[in-house]
């Protein structure tokens, strides 16, 4: 009975025993700092409580503990938002990912009938991300697409969502198109990029999707590689970058460098929403801001923004616990409409689907592509036309006119 | 087996009580390791496991809970943010029930004329520090340094001393009245509050100073619902300045004389070279400083307050070393404390001694840590300070840093810790003002048995179930395994 039940390499455990239960990862100001303290509001919903069940793991004999404490390690959106704020700078969403990890290999932890319905039988069977979401046979996986213009050449890596989401796709290369860029599906099928299983605590599943995608990527032999999910260009930087010289670029940093001065949407004021894995982990909250300033947008900021920025409330919790997930939504909704924007923008494709999921109305959730697509006029059919309703001489042809 | 598995079922007679607890109060839970995360404090030592978590949202659910753990003969452990670090309200065996005030946050109202401000007992410091700066108003009592976190609530029952201390003393010099949710249900509110009208204005007036009651004394006479604090326009004009000093004794005279002449808002004594040079940066070995805050409506009166502190310092042969420590250490004030826990664990012994006793005080400590081969052995850290506060007394922070990982230096540290307690209140009679099983132990043998009797008595009279924070009681504590 007792001793070291799980295996953790020892910094990790030094990690979760360096937690001097300050509390600093509770509250911020008015706040909570923790998306899931918000809705459930007990301590084992923070990263404090968390890591407080950690060391209790590593010094009992968790066996007989399971499901409903490792339930408590995925009560978590991997947000960040505590590491942020802790003054030991300790690595709360990285610790549970590990204990994940240690969970799923030493124990059967799918007690859960929503983690059977969602996770097993959707996602781990054809890994991507959207099946998780929608009990949907059928869907693809990413593709990769060549983007040529006269001797620049880029690889763009489509992610599941877009792949399945024919408007946004479309969206996005009439964006290249309009940049005269020329796009080609490649042959070569990328994998799913590791990130979903992997945020479930499956290390050896993404392992694996590295070693395919890198031997794809060093094929095409392309050096720049165009990602929109911010859930991917965080696994491809974090993981794949380490062995190649690949550049991983986020859209809004591609197209902010490749977008001339545009024709200004006369300083409508739209909000932005930092996705956490672009924000807080990459730390990209300039490009897209840019990109919508060059689009003529004024940013009205939610009080809870750039490296404060709270979770939409999606990732693993979105499908393991869809109700909290909601709750957290609505309140980041709550908060986007308080700027008084009818807009909320954001660069993520999952937070607006989870933020979409959520929504009562009286607000629009846009990714910036929507936004530029619908002022290009190419997708006539989306819903936000707001920039060209108050530009009545709105021609895609005035933007970056003077390049 | 570890005492922890012993809690590890809900017992079968809780589901009653559960029930119960529910009709009563919304937010109730019973999980297990929900459990678990509140048989800790900021401190190193795990307690008992208690079997129920209420997060109440109002007074009318309190008071139910209360009730009914009367009848039920329930303990009830009162709680803020967790971050006392000496064992105050929690639980020292299994069972009970956590009170988890953190949802009760609100802050209530702003009176710009009379200057005072009425909050909810689960309000963080940061929370009211920030919205009172939004009307350009600051609480004169600004809180512990665990600020982002601890909570008004807390602070009252623990007497805290802070920031701000050095003008206005603790938080109790501040507090002008409470409302209070006693250990039978029933609610008071004390001073003018008193009055059917109920409006805090004056502390001590009605018969009493009964805000004092509740002021210390770590939730075991009633819970604390909301608390009435003085405020004060934020100042435009501040100085900050840090000196050091050769000798610790000139550093401890002048710091009397400045906080005498000079009225500080906050004036902090570094009171070991170690210390000095981890908070302040500065290379030179100096065996003390001092950083002094000042500030007021014009520049004239910060600029003379500084003329008077730069010859006040002179006489003691102080050496200015710029501003940028004392700024550091009031702008961040949140973050002075939890950026030195990258040391490792901390066990703190803050305690009250008079001015005239600090020089003694230090040459204790200094023999008591560093004398001692096996401290050093243990690679622990020491930081040494007072912060002067009221004009009467000073807080003396020992604050000792060790490593968390390692289970068998941990357990020497505590050791250490713990005589330190005991030599503390022994050769020089520091005392307390947080409580809780830590000092408890230590505690009841200096106390005075006729003080020890009336605090039984007045416990008796107000809790005569004794459900309300049991184990904070002055004489309570028992050998306590460590974990
Ligand atoms: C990094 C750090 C720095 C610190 N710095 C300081 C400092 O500068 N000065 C200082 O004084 N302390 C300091 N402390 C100790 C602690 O933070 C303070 O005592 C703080 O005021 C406790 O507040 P809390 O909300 O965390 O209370 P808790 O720790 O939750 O509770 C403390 C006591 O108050 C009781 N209590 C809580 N709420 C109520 C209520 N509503 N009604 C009745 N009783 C209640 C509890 O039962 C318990 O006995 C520090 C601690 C840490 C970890
Ligand atoms: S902020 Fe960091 S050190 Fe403090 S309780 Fe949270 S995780 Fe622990
Ligand atoms: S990563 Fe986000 S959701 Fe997870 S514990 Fe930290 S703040 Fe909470």
């Amino acid at each position: 009975m007792g001793g070291q039940i799980l295996s953790l390499d020892s910094k990790l455990d030094q990690e979760i025993h360096k937690c001097a239960r300050c509390g600093y990862c509770r509250e911020k100001d008015t706040h909570d700092i923790c998306p899931v303290r918000s809705i459930l509001g007990f301590e084992s919903s923070y990263a404090r409580g968390k890591l407080y069940l950690a060391q209790f793991c590593l010094k009992e004999n968790i066996k007989k503990l399971t499901p409903d404490l490792i339930k408590k390690f995925y009560l978590c959106t991997m947000c960040g938002n505590c590491y942020k704020h802790c003054p030991l700078s300790i690595n709360t969403p990285k610790i549970i990912n590990e204990l994940r990890s240690e969970f799923l290999e030493n124990y059967n932890p799918f007690h859960d009938p929503i983690i059977i319905k969602n996770l097993v039988s959707n996602l781990y069977h054809n890994p991507t991300v959207i099946n998780a979401f929608i009990e949907r046979k059928g869907s693809v996986g990413p593709r990769l697409y060549l983007l040529n213009k006269n001797k620049e050449d880029y690889l763009f890596f489509s992610g599941c969502i877009n792949e399945n989401n024919k408007k946004s796709l479309e969206s996005i290369f009439d964006i290249f198109n309009y940049l005269d860029f020329e796009v080609t599906e490649l042959k070569e099928h990328a994998g799913c990029c590791g990130m979903p299983v992997f945020e479930f605590g499956h290390k050896d599943f993404l392992l694996s999707k590295i070693s395919n995608n890198m031997n794809i990527f060093k094929k095409i032999g392309m050096k720049k590689v165009i990602v929109n999910c911010p859930g991917c260009l965080h696994v491809f930087k974090e993981f794949y970058c380490t062995d190649s010289n690949i550049e991983f670029i986020h859209l809004t940093e591609f197209l902010n460098d490749n977008l001339g001065t545009l024709y200004p949407a006369n300083g409508i004021q739209v909000t932005y929403h930092d996705p956490c894995l672009l924000g807080r982990y990459l730390g990209i909250y300039e490009a897209p801001r840019q990109l919508l300033s060059k689009m003529g947008f004024a940013i009205k900021e939610m009080p809870r923004t750039k490296d404060e920025s709270f979770c939409c409330g999606g990732g693993t919790l979105s499908i393991m616990y869809p109700d909290i997930s909601r709750e957290i939504s609505r309140s980041r909704i709550t908060e986007a409409k308080k700027t008084g924007c009818s807009v909320l923008t954001t660069s993520c494709s999952l937070c607006k689907r989870n933020l979409a999921e959520s929504n009562e109305g009286g607000i629009e959730i846009l990714e910036i592509t929507d936004l530029l697509a619908s002022m290009l006029n190419r997708s006539p059919d989306l819903d936000l036309i707001v920039p060209l309703k108050v530009m009545p001489e709105f021609s895609g042809t005035m933007i970056g006119m003077e390049d | 087996m570890l005492k922890i598995l012993k809690n590890i079922q809900t017992k079968k007679e809780n589901n009653g009580i559960y029930v119960s607890l529910h009709e009563r109060a919304e937010n109730v839970n019973c999980d297990l390791f929900e459990r678990v995360c509140y048989s800790k404090d900021a401190g190193p030592i795990s307690f008992g496991i208690p079997d129920f978590i209420v997060q109440p949202r109002n007074d009318k659910e309190i008071q139910d809970i209360l009730r009914l753990a009367n009848q039920r003969r329930i303990p009830v452990y009162v709680r803020g943010g967790g971050t006392s670090a000496a064992g105050g309200g929690m639980p020292f065996t299994d069972g009970g029930l956590v009170l988890d005030m953190t949802r009760i946050n609100k802050l209530i109202s702003i009176d710009e004329f009379n200057l005072t401000v009425t909050v909810q007992a689960g309000i963080t410091w940061e929370q009211l520090i920030s919205e009172l700066s939004m009307k350009g108003f600051r609480p004169r009592f600004m809180g512990p340094h665990s600020g982002c976190s601890a909570v008004v609530g807390g602070s009252v029952a623990t007497a805290s001393i802070g920031y701000g201390s050095t003008k206005y003393g603790s938080i109790g010099h501040q507090i002008i009245g409470l409302k209070v949710i006693l250990p039978d249900g029933s609610i008071i509110k004390t001073g003018s509050g008193a009055l059917k009208e109920g409006l805090s204005f004056a502390r001590y007036c009605n018969g009493g100073d009964f805000a004092g009651l509740f002021i210390g004394s770590h939730g075991i006479f009633g819970v604390v619902y909301e608390v009435t604090l003085s405020i004060e326009p934020i100042p435009d004009n501040v100085s900050f300045s840090t000196y050091v000093f050769d000798k610790l004794e000139n550093a401890l005279k002048a710091a009397r004389e400045v906080q005498i002449k000079c009225k500080p808002e906050q004036l902090v004594v570094y009171c070991h070279p170690d210390t000095v040079s981890s908070l302040t940066n500065f290379e030179h070995n100096n065996n003390a400083g001092i950083s002094v805050i000042i500030d007021g409506f014009s520049e004239a009166v910060v600029s003379s307050g500084f003329q008077l502190l730069e010859n006040v310092m002179k006489e003691y042969d102080g050496k200015y070393i710029g501003e940028k420590y004392a700024k550091r250490f009031w702008t961040n004030r949140f973050q002075v404390v939890t950026s030195l826990m990258k040391n490792g664990m901390l066990l703190q012994s803050c305690h009250m001694i008079p001015p005239s006793m600090l020089l003694d005080a230090v040459k204790v400590a200094e023999k008591y840590f560093y004398e001692s081969n096996r401290i050093k052995d243990l690679g622990i850290k020491v930081f040494m300070n007072a912060t002067f506060s009221d004009g009467i007394s000073s807080n003396f922070v020992t604050n000792i840093f060790c490593e968390e990982s390692n289970m068998e230096i941990k357990k020497d540290v505590l050791g250490i810790w713990e005589a330190w307690m005991d030599q503390l209140l022994l050769t020089y009679g520091g005392a307390p003002y947080w409580l809780g099983y830590v000092w408890n132990r230590h505690l009841t043998d200096h106390l005075d048995n006729n003080y020890k009797l009336f605090i039984r008595k007045l416990k008796q009279c107000i809790d005569p179930n004794n459900i309300l924070n049991p184990d904070s009681l002055i004489d309570g504590g028992s050998d306590f395994e460590f974990r």
